[in-house]
């Protein structure tokens, strides 16, 4: 799989087809790489989500669990089965997202024995700051 | 704790307020929380006629909200005095290790969180538990980690026509004189 | 092995754990900070994981000690009473 793929280009995320609390990726781009994927999720903040009038309230502040909604979304959308999380090992919330923000999630996709990924993440703002960091372990998926 | 009183203690509001009852608790030490899922949840308006039940599984970010937010009023049961929460701080869920998805609850489900506080070390609470719904376990989490921080230091609104430049990372306390020991 | 090898062995795998990184990648003197990135979250993680494990209890106001293997094993067995 590491014939010369070109950059791949940002497209615009599918509509959810599972219970979300919001569209949590707005642009993505998908790469194969060896056996695995690497995946890049982008989302503004939008500070007039009603998620964000109830987080909190005067003070909207991207839900650090909203992370994790942005990589389930991503998971999904770029790898084929639509894997689904099963254990979030570690995750570390570095930095606020605000309303107007846009946070870009950054994965690293690597197969697992039994079926499944290992994913390791970063989420960055636009000015470079690290907002978040992760590693997750994905099912193969219902699909699979 | 009814969903009044849980109101006023947690600085989240709808649709993100995600505990409706407490119904057990030893303050510092350990919580049973509830809440009931519907089909009504906003996390399933967007969803179409030709959604599978399996669509329908309560999302797992949502799922460790309300953990969260059981972990946070059992830590603030156990507060006192001066260690309470003011309108001038919050608490930010910071991190969380092993949290694993064992099942999954669906619309009509009662979810029960039971949430211990381990440790509280420079205002940074660590509490583990277990999410069940009925007899059925569906999330083990190992460690999950929030913190106390002054509104003022964690979220200023962007200054400038940019707002670049505005550091709004986490900062944690390790002072010496702002954290405690809870046992 | 002595009682403080082992304590001193398990003290690195936990310490390994919470900057997610190897035992072996983990010296007697490196710096927890400028070798493997540890901010103060981290550092806070390393003393509740004492706590936990070792049931001791180090002060906050020491976390600025805590900066390398073999002076984390010092505090911890300095409130702890370790003798051997």
């Amino acid at each position: 799989m590491t014939t010369a793929t070109p950059t791949p280009l940002w497209r615009p995320a599918a509509p959810v087809g599972f219970a979300a609390p919001l569209p949590a990726v707005d642009l993505i781009q998908v790469a194969a790489v060896d056996d695995g994927w690497t995946v890049s999720a982008r989302v503004v903040v939008d500070s007039e989500s009603p998620n964000l009038a109830g987080h909190f309230p005067g003070q909207p502040i991207y839900p650090g669990v909203f992370v994790v909604e942005t990589l389930c979304q991503a998971m999904a959308q770029a790898v084929p089965g639509a894997p689904r999380l099963r254990t979030v090992t570690s995750v570390r919330f570095l930095a606020a997202l605000l309303g107007g923000d846009e946070m870009t999630l950054d994965l690293d996709v690597r197969p697992t024995t039994p079926a499944g990924w290992a994913v390791r993440g970063t989420a960055r703002r636009l000015d470079g700051t690290v907002t978040a960091q992760l590693r997750a372990v994905f099912d193969a998926g219902a699909d699979a | 704790m009814n969903a009044a009183e849980i109101r006023a203690v947690l600085p989240q509001r709808h649709p993100l307020l995600l505990v409706d009852r407490v119904t057990s608790m030893k303050p510092g030490d350990v919580i049973e929380t509830v809440k009931a899922i519907t089909a009504t949840e906003p996390c399933y308006a967007h969803l179409g006629d030709d959604a599978t039940a399996e669509d329908y599984a309560y999302p797992a970010s949502l799922l460790i909200e309300s953990f969260g937010q059981s972990a946070a009023l059992l830590w603030l049961a156990g507060a006192t005095g001066s260690d309470r929460l003011t309108d001038d701080a919050l608490l930010l869920f910071v991190g969380a290790r092993e949290y694993t998805v064992e099942g999954r609850a669906y619309p009509g489900d009662v979810v029960r969180h039971v949430v211990r506080l381990e440790r509280v070390v420079a205002d940074t609470a660590f509490a583990t538990g277990e999410s069940w719904v009925g007899q059925r376990r569906i999330a083990t989490v190992g460690s999950l980690m929030a913190a106390r921080r002054p509104r003022s230091a964690v979220a200023e609104p962007a200054a400038g026509p940019t707002g670049a430049g505005v550091d709004r990372t986490i900062p944690a306390n390790t002072s010496a004189q702002g954290g405690r020991h809870v046992r | 092995m002595s009682g403080e090898n082992e304590r001193y062995e398990q003290l690195r795998e936990i310490i390994a754990e919470v900057l997610e990184i190897e035992t072996d990648e983990l010296t007697d003197t490196g710096d927890f900070a400028e070798e493997y990135q540890a901010d103060s979250l981290r550092a806070i993680e390393i003393l509740a994981r004492i706590d936990k494990e070792f049931k001791v209890e180090i002060p906050q106001s020491e976390l600025p000690e805590l900066r390398n293997l073999k002076a984390t094993y010092e505090a911890v067995a300095r409130h702890a009473g370790w003798q051997d």
